[in-house]
Order: C-alpha cells, then structure tokens, then sequence
C-alpha cells in the first residue's frame, strides 16, 4: 500500500474528541492495549495528524515526534516500531524462510507458505489485523488483513491468505528514519 | 510505709481495656508486616510485561541487524557491525570469524619461519681463489654448419694432457653413436652438435682435466 508517499499534507492537531475515538478504538480491537496505555500515549504529548491526498481516509498518527499508527476507513493499524517494542499487541502469524525475499519487496502472502514444515498458523477470524514473523527470526516483518478463517485456509490452501498493508523497508517505515 | 506508697501512686497498672487495645495493635502490625513479605513477590511479573523491548537497527540499510542480508549492500553492513557491536557479529557470522582466525595464525607461522631463518644463517663463508688457467691446458670445442641441419664439431687440445688420440676417439663414437675423424691438425672431427654433452662427459670420463679448463668457441 505505501510503495510511494507524494502528497503528504502538512500535520495539524488532534483535538481531544479525536483522541478518544482513537483510544476507544484501540481498546475494542487489541485487549492488550489497556496496560501499555500510559507509556504509548503519555498526559502531556503533543498528537499530530497527517493526511494523505492521494488514497482517501487514510491518516497518520504521530506522538512527540514518533509514529505509532495509521487508520483506514474503520480499522487501526499499529506502526512496525510499536510493534517490535510490544511484541504481545497483534497474533503471530509464521511464513517459511524461502519467502522472506518476496514479501520484503511487496507481494502478498499465499497459503503454502502457512502450512509448510516452517510456518505456523495461530485461529484467526476474517478481517482481523495480524503480524507476520520469518522462520528463524525474532522481530516482525510485516502486517497484513487475514482474507478467511484459519480453518478454511487448513481445508482449503489455496489463493491469497494474508493481504499485505506495511512491511520493512517500505516508504513509510524510511519516513521515520529521516 | 512510705516506698510502697510511693510505687502505687507512680505506676499504675494499665486497665483491662487498655490490654486488649494492645493486644489488637500487635496483631494489625504484624499481618501488614506479612503482607509487606508478599507484595514484591506478586509485583515483579507485572513490571515485566510492561517494559518496551529494545531492538538494534542497522544504521546502513535502516532494517534490523538480523535482516541485513536482504538489503542492497550487505558487505558494508557486516564492516559496520565488526567495529560497533563485536557480539553480535560473533552470534550471526560465526563462519566468517574463523576464516579470519586462520589467516592470522598463517600469517604468524610465516613471520615466525622467516625469523628462524635469518637465525640459523651461517656466517659468510669466504670467496674462493680462483687459480688462472694458462694455455697450455685448455680444451676447445667448436661446431660448423656442413648442410642445412647438419653439424660438425671439433674437439682439440686433448694431447696438452697426455691423451692418446684414437682411443678417445674409439670411445666418443661408441659412446655417442656417431661418425667421426682425425683432422690433419691433429683435431677429432664428430658428426653432429654434442657440444652441450661433452662439456659434462670430459670431466667425468678423465678427472685430470677440470670444468675451467673447457670452453667453447663461438664462430
């Protein structure tokens, strides 16, 4: 989704209503963000937004200086760095090691790579946000969107499993290291 | 009896209730006091959870250290990983630390030869003397071209040792298996170039002519 950021707005303050719809939000889709709330969003902070003109609805979020999150139509989506700190926030999902190569560069995750010797599948249901690891590897790589339940993916490996949104490497995790 | 008076009206005696107030105090002390025991037991698990894992980037290709290989330029990030973070280029490249390891100790053994070489060196040995070789004992050899590759070579001088003539010539051309002659200088006469080979036969053959005492003449 992020092969190329052109028309980056510039950043403008959350108001104290748009930080609780975040807040409610993040709670109702990870239960693991009630004891992490104090550290990722500290009292005085200032919380900015950006916006992006080419894809529509899509915003990010960022914290003193730190991104931590961007949201699409209704769902949040955490940033990679987050996600290394808090390794407990999103379900583990494992590929084999001989597509680690494509899915730096991009591509979606297909159903062999899940039930092969070196990957693993946790239950998941459909639409839910999930963070996708390497055999061999301790840190995330990528988030994506799961396309079906876990069970049908058993009985069925067939097709596009995982719908890759952000991975390493792409423009919105080098906008964070400039 | 005044002492005891005095004792009566100074201590008094605390009442019942008074007692039972103190009893009760002692006991509330010492159950905080067990509590006290058990709550930093029960509160290291939660600050566990809490705290953010720290996680190194690399500072070439911005991904984390483990995902270096999969960049654009993987050499400069293992050159950067040597001089900043020794223990983890240990962890991740074992193989590479050993091939290291074996060129150093090559280098040590050479260095370590070429010491012990400068050591067993003798001193300078002195310079021979080298005695002059009059005339009256040289050898001559010569080669001549008869036909395109065909060749000729002349022996002369054998007679200054003593020789006798035709038996060398006897054995030269059994020796060689080839034709020869008498000149009417008095010079064995050969067919073919065997200029190279008498020069190592004479000296073996009769040991009273020496390697100095040969040489060959050039047209």
């Amino acid at each position: 989704m992020f092969k190329k950021l052109e028309d980056l707005s510039k950043p403008t303050l959350l108001s104290k209503t748009g930080v609780k719809e975040l807040k409610q939000s993040f709670n109702t889709q990870y239960p693991y963000f009630k004891e992490i709330e104090d550290e990722i969003f500290p009292k005085k902070a200032n919380i900015q937004s950006f916006k992006l003109r080419s894809e529509y609805k899509v915003e990010i979020v960022q914290v003193d200086k730190d991104y931590i999150c961007f949201t699409k139509e209704d769902l949040v989506i955490p940033h990679l760095k987050l996600v290394h700190k808090f390794p407990d926030l999103l379900i583990k999902q494992q590929v084999d090691a001989g597509a680690i190569k494509h899915i730096l560069s991009g591509s979606d995750v297909l159903a062999p790579g899940l039930i092969s010797q070196g990957g693993s599948l946790n239950p998941a249901e459909k639409g839910q946000v999930v963070a996708i690891y390497g055999e061999g590897k301790e840190n995330a790589m990528g988030i994506g969107i799961m396309n079906a339940n876990s069970e049908q993916i058993i009985k069925d490996p067939k097709g596009h499993a995982i719908q890759l949104l952000h991975h390493l490497g792409d423009s919105l995790w080098q906008l964070s290291f400039k | 009896m005044s002492d005891s008076d005095d004792d009566i009206f100074k201590k008094k005696k605390p009442s019942k209730k008074k007692i039972e107030q103190q009893s009760k105090q002692q006991q509330q002390q010492q159950l905080q006091q067990q509590q006290k025991q058990l709550k930093p037991e029960l509160n290291q698990p939660d600050q566990q959870l809490k705290h953010p894992k720290s996680v190194i980037y690399c500072k070439i290709c911005t991904l984390p250290v483990e995902f270096c290989s999969f960049s654009k330029a993987p050499q400069e990030c293992k050159e950067w990983l040597k001089t900043s973070y020794k223990d983890l280029y240990a962890i991740l490249y074992p193989e590479d630390l050993k091939l290291e390891q074996e060129k150093q100790g090559a280098l040590q053994q050479q260095q370590q030869i070429v010491q012990q070489q400068i050591l067993e060196q003798p001193p300078e040995k002195k310079k021979k003397k080298k005695v002059k070789v009059t005339e009256s004992e040289m050898v001559y050899i010569k080669v001549k071209e008869r036909n395109r590759n065909k060749f000729i070579t002349t022996l002369s001088g054998l007679e200054k040792h003593g020789l006798d003539i035709k038996e060398a010539q006897k054995k030269i051309s059994k020796k060689f298996g080839c034709g020869s002659s008498i000149n009417e200088k008095g010079a064995i006469e050969l067919q073919g170039d065997l200029s190279v080979e008498l020069e190592e036969w004479i000296p073996k053959e009769y040991p009273s002519i020496k390697e100095d005492m040969i040489a060959i003449q050039e047209k």
